[in-house]
């Protein structure tokens, strides 16, 4: 199922896209799989060398922050997932 | 009671229906901690001292560096090597001699946060992680509201955590990047405005802060877009 897919400026830049993307995926987990699939300079930005989601990555549903527990969720037609880096700058 | 100056100075926001004089007193009786007089700092020290608000904390180690002056808008070059608090307060002082500014020259820990921001409200304008965690368990256990702000790049962030009723720092943060941050000066300027009209807010008692809800600023395609919070609960600092 096509999910809409957006990440942040940090990111966006990192993938080399601009605007949002249509992933295919059933949960946000399956959705970030194929993301980077797609878009491998992704892959160290978001994912760890075991494979494991970085803590610094924040993943949005709808505009509602999930957490790491939630990432097998079931996602449906019209969803929109929102990838974002914690930044900390000041 | 505000004196005439006070009240010339104060008279467009004095204007606000929500605001009048019994707000202008709110301010001038309010006392804030900024922690932090780097990008954000600067800002927030900025709007907080224009609005009236009595008393100011300014909490930072550091010394003004040449690379701190592309967005921290209360240095100047003739302050490089001076403490970054002396810096701000000699700005904001001549920006507002009406108000009372104090300053601390270091930086906070588990040992001297209670302390040093004790009976004030707390704005986090941090650059780093566990300053900003020990920031947050001061504010817990000090059940004080804390305004946060964060910034990279063309990227802003920015919320309100009431202990108890909000997630906290803890909760929404694990890790951040390693590494040196890149900033766009604009990042740091648009959202530190931002905690400062909060916690303008919270001591009028006015309008709808950013709790359970951050600000996500994004300033290459100038769009703002809100995200909705919710308590961690694998969260080890609040429990909610």
């Amino acid at each position: 199922m096509p999910i809409t897919v957006r990440l942040s400026d940090l990111l966006q830049t990192v993938a080399g896209i601009r605007g949002p993307l249509s992933i295919t995926g059933h949960t946000p987990a399956e959705c970030l799989q194929n993301l980077t699939a797609q878009y491998p300079r992704l892959r160290s930005w978001l994912y760890d060398e075991k494979g494991h989601l970085k803590p610094q990555i924040w993943l949005l549903v709808n505009g509602e922050r999930i957490y790491a527990t939630e990432m097998q969720r079931p996602l449906g037609e019209g969803d929109e997932l929102f990838v974002i880096v914690a930044v900390l700058g000041g | 009671m505000l004196s005439e100056n006070e009240l010339q100075r104060y008279h467009r926001q004095i204007l606000l229906p929500d605001w009048d004089r019994p707000g202008q007193e709110k301010l001038k009786r309010a006392r804030v901690a900024v922690v932090g007089a780097g990008g954000l700092g600067s800002a927030v020290l900025t709007y907080l001292t224009l609005a009236g608000v009595g008393y100011l904390r300014i909490i930072d180690p550091d010394r003004v560096e040449p690379t701190n002056l592309n967005r921290q808008m209360l240095h100047a070059e003739t302050d490089l090597g001076r403490q970054k608090v002396d810096s701000a307060k000699d700005k904001l002082a001549a920006l507002n001699p009406r108000i009372q500014i104090e300053t601390f020259a270091e930086a906070i820990n588990e040992k001297n946060v209670l302390e040093l921001i004790a009976d004030c409200l707390i704005v986090d304008a941090l650059d780093n992680l566990p300053a900003r965690l020990v920031l947050n368990r001061a504010a817990l256990r000090l059940n004080r509201p804390l305004f946060h702000g964060a910034v990279y790049g063309w990227e802003g962030r920015a919320t309100t955590i009431y202990p108890g009723r909000t997630p906290c720092l803890a909760c929404l943060y694990e890790a951040g990047l390693p590494g040196e941050i890149p900033v766009v000066g604009i990042a740091p300027g648009i959202i530190g405005c931002i905690q400062a009209a909060e916690v303008i807010k919270h001591i009028l008692g006015t309008g709808e802060l950013l709790t359970n809800r951050m600000l996500i600023f994004d300033g290459r395609t100038m769009t703002f877009r809100e995200i909705t919070l919710k308590p961690n609960p694998l969260c080890k600092e609040c429990g909610i």
